[in-house]
Order: C-alpha cells, then structure tokens, then sequence
C-alpha cells in the first residue's frame, strides 16, 4: 500500500500523488546539498560505495 | 581458431566484445553485429535531450575502435539464429542484415563456436497509438537522435513560456508495461531545471505520469533507506522532491492514446482520463528484436529460444507463480541460453523470470506492471562475465564453469541529474544491492549498507565522472579495462 495516495484535488481534476505527506528539507539540509566541502565528503563516500558493490557483487559468486 | 560472434554494441555487447579480445589471442576472431555505426552513452542521452550536450558528446563511432582492437565489425541487423547449425555446416550460425549505406539490405550467414545475443531492446512506440517522435505526437529520449528532437520540442515550448502563454509538460511512462522508469524521472528534474534556468517554471505545470504503483518504485519494487538511525523508503525521498519541486505525479497508468491535443490514460482503480498537453516526453515499452530460430533442419524453433516478448530464455526459473512466491534465486546468474553451451542474452536482450515490482490489472483488465530494469551497470557486468566464461572454455576445455553475475547479487547506481553545472547542479543519486530484492537474505529486501538515496551537488559530479569514464572506457584506451563495469 504506498503511504502517499492518490487523491482528486478538485472534482474532474487529474488525480494525483497527495504529496502534503512528503518532508520538505530545512534551510540547512539545502545548503548543505550545495556545500562543496560537505559534498566532497559525499562524492568520495557514494564512489567508496560503487566500489564496494563492485566488489561485492563479484564475491557473492 | 574460435569464432565469437557478439550481437549488438550497446552496453553490453562492446562490454563483452572489448574483453574477449583482451582475453582471447589474436588468433581467435572475435565478430560485432550491430545495426548502429555509432556507441551510445545512453545515460548521457538525459542531457542531449534538454540541449546541455549534443549528440556528438554522447556518442562516437565503432568502426576505428573495433579496427585498432583487431575485432570485425559487421553493420547489420541479425534476423536468425541457427543454433544447431544448418545442412551445410553444424556449427552454428547467424543470419544478418546489412544496413550501412554501401550494403544496405545485403544479406550473408556467419559461422560462430559461441554467440552472445546482446542486442539490445526494440522501442515499441506502435504499442499506443500517438506515442513517439516518428509516427506519434510525443518525443523520446531513447536514442541521441530521439533526444536531440526532444531538446527542440522543450525549446519551443519555452519559447511559448516566454509569450506568457501556460504550457502543460508531461514526462514519463506511454504504456503501463514501460521500464526505464528511472529515466524519465531523471528527464523530470531536467526540464524542471531548464524551466526555472528560463525563468518560467511559475508558468509551466510539469506532470510525471508514470505505471508505477508507488513514487519511488523505478520498476525494481521501492527501496527501503536507513537515514539518521530510521529506516525510511524511497516513495517518500521521491515525493519529498517532487513536493519541493512542485512536480504533480499521476501514478499507476497505462497511456491508451495520444492525440494532438490530450493524453489518454487509464489509473489503478480502472477510471479513465484525458491530460491536455504542450510537451510530452513518453517512454515506449521495450521487446526483444525480431529475431528467428531455426533448427538444423530449417524447421522454426524461435519459440523455443524466445519469450513470447522477443527477449531470449536463459538460466532463469520461469515458471508461473505468484509474486508472494517469486525469489531471487529464479533470476539467471550465467545467462546461458537452455540446451546451448556455446549461446548467451545479456543486458536487455535476456528474458527476465518476471517483474521485479508486484504486477497489477485494473478492474478492466488492463496490466499495469512495470518491467524490470536492466541497463547499464548490471548490462556491462553480465557482458564482462560471459565474456570471461567462453575465455576460459576456449582456453581451458568446455568443462570451464561459467562465471556468474546475477541481478539478485550485483548492486547498480542510479542517478538522476537535476541540473548543471559543477557549483550549481544538483542530482538525486540511489545505489542499491542486489537490484533484485532478495527477501530471504535481507529484511527488507537489500543490504541496507549498501541502499541509499542522497541528494545533492555530489550526485551531479559522480553523474559527469561516470559519463567521462565510461566513454573513455568504451573506446578502449589505454588501461579502460581498470574501469569496473
């Protein structure tokens, strides 16, 4: 069962995904998806992770 | 001297055709066929199509490649796989095409000891009426060539903003079997992006119509992600973006028509309805290619070798059964076709068991049930594998145990650029392990270590690294083989 729903807005409108359910992110959490040094962090941790599956993937056989 | 004839150079086919020849002498001959000149970085195809990249970005051309590497190359389309061989020679053999400009329609048979049918999918825009950029109303990012018309069609409709005249975009899936659901919701944020960069967006309504049951499903059933000590899912990480974004989604559709005017769809709960738009970009579901088999004697056993989909049968269980009682374990991990040691379909030319996501019919029966992904990191790991497998039966007798690559082990990453630029573009970036959810070993399906979904300007940057990487990779410079698939 998906937690957001459809849901007709208005009568005849196109139904849509009720996204009012959604988090928005704060002030911080969007500067900090802009922050260089914050996402040089991340870059280098989510290529770490590629490498990993890589890995892993290959010793699961 | 053994003849390996690989069919296609997507992904995986000059994944499989590069590593054969680096594995296998010179005096092994080693055969691409494939209808296209050109290699295409179809990931990069997102970008072609909001014009940040041209055609000549995302592709380059195969023939100097395949020359420097010592592997010939063949354009042209395969139309039959004699698998048994015929009366004139058991070996095995295919049927060609040839559709370059100077052998167009020519036809010859080639000889092979292996095959590896990696041919990719077929764009079945004729499965709705009005869908697609030849014969229908909707654009497509498919090809570069489809996605350099798509970035035109945005450049019009941007045009129309411009005038202050309200223009609706729908972006997404045209048929309720489509996959590749990952990349129209990669296009979605694009457009977003370019609209806001025109500074237009309050006049545009962008609608993300797609067949998943749930945001954040992208055909492989939702992802479960552990952030900040809670575990959270991925419909609510998409609809987060979405909200922020202002992007409308419409979910659980099967797109019945496009007309010049409106897009028609049916929902879930079986009611139908009509969406005015100005722009619309729709995925067309995808099918094997029209390829026949036949046995030694010339009778016709296509169906034996294929699913009624045109995708070849391989090591999978594909027995029916329900989805509560579909398992990992019933995806291929060889990929070698049934009865044949010497027969492979990777990438999207392989039967899957069945969906990865739980199907779905209206109450009018329609299906709406999207199908599985396998593109890109997976398609390039299966080339590698089966590649190495016939290495070492070539080297090592035809008892060699094949190697293995199964979707329900291997991880993939998806990200979905949002905007441009290294200071200001932004992507949200998933990786998940095993794309194939796998119940029995995890909880919720996949290792949580390993299944995330971030957003931010890292994803764009990794997006661009893969993009320079893997382009380098494909036209096999020097030490490309370091790059992992």
């Amino acid at each position: 069962m998906p937690e957001l729903q459809m849901h007709e807005p208005s009568p005849g409108a196109d139904p849509v995904v009720d996204l009012s359910g959604a988090p928005l992110p704060t002030k911080q959490t969007l500067n900090g998806r802009q922050s260089l040094l914050t996402q040089f962090g991340k870059f280098i941790a989510f290529d770490a992770r590629i490498m990993r599956m890589v890995v892993k993937g290959n010793k699961a056989h | 001297m053994a003849e390996i004839v690989v069919l296609g150079a997507g992904i995986s086919g000059h994944t499989a055709a590069l590593h054969l020849r680096r594995l296998l002498g010179r005096t092994h001959r080693v055969t691409v066929v494939s209808p296209n000149s050109k290699w295409n970085w179809i990931p990069s195809n997102i970008w072609v199509g909001v014009g940040r990249m041209t055609t000549d970005d995302v592709v380059f051309p195969l023939a100097p490649v395949y020359r420097r590497k010592g592997i010939d190359f063949h354009q042209a389309k395969a139309v039959a796989i004699w698998p048994q061989g015929d009366a004139d020679d058991p070996r095995g053999a295919v049927d060609v095409e040839y559709t370059g400009p100077d052998e167009h329609g020519r036809t010859a048979r080639l000889r092979y000891d292996y095959l590896i049918n990696a041919t990719g999918p077929r764009l079945r825009f004729e499965a709705t009426e009005g869908l697609g950029p030849d014969d229908g109303r909707t654009v497509s990012v498919c090809t570069a060539g489809h996605a350099t018309q798509a970035a035109t069609a945005l450049d019009a409709v941007i045009a129309e903003l411009r005038q202050g005249r309200k223009q609706t975009l729908v972006i997404g899936t045209g048929h309720g079997t489509c996959t590749c659901e990952g990349a129209a919701f990669e296009y979605t944020f694009n457009v977003d992006h370019e609209l806001r960069e025109a500074g237009v967006r309050d006049l545009a309504r962008v609608v993300y119509l797609s067949n998943e049951a749930a945001l954040g499903d992208f055909g492989v059933d939702g992802m479960v992600f552990e952030q900040s000590g809670f575990q959270t899912t991925s419909e609510l990480w998409t609809g987060s973006l979405f909200r922020e974004r202002g992007v409308e989604a419409i979910l659980g559709a099967h797109v019945s028509r496009v007309t010049p005017d409106a897009i028609e769809y049916e929902i879930l709960d079986g009611s139908t309805h009509t969406l005015a738009y100005d722009f619309a970009m729709l995925l067309p579901p995808f099918g094997g290619q029209p390829i026949k088999a036949y046995d030694a004697s010339g009778t016709d056993i296509t169906a034996d070798l294929f699913a009624p989909s045109g995708f070849m049968k391989v090591d999978a269980d594909y027995t029916v059964k329900p989805y509560e009682e579909w398992r990992a374990s019933d995806w291929p991990s060889t990929y070698a076709a049934p009865g044949y040691d010497n027969l492979w379909a990777v990438g999207i030319a392989f039967a899957p068991p069945h969906q990865i996501s739980k199907p779905q019919k209206t109450p009018n029966g329609t299906v709406i049930a999207p199908s599985p992904p396998r593109t890109g990191m997976p398609s390039g790991v299966m080339g590698k594998h089966v590649a190495m497998t016939i290495a070492d039966r070539i080297k090592h007798g035809p008892d060699a145990k094949a190697h293995e690559a199964s979707m329900a082990t291997m991880g993939a990453a998806c990200v979905a650029s949002a905007g441009a630029g290294l200071t200001r573009g932004s992507a949200a970036a998933m990786t998940m392990l095993p794309v194939v959810p796998d119940h029995q070993r995890y909880p919720t399906g996949r290792d949580l270590r390993e299944t995330r979904g971030e957003l931010g300007l890292h994803g764009h940057w990794v997006k661009l690294m893969l993009h320079y990487l893997f382009l380098y990779k494909a036209r096999a410079l020097p030490g490309w083989f370091l790059i992992p698939e």
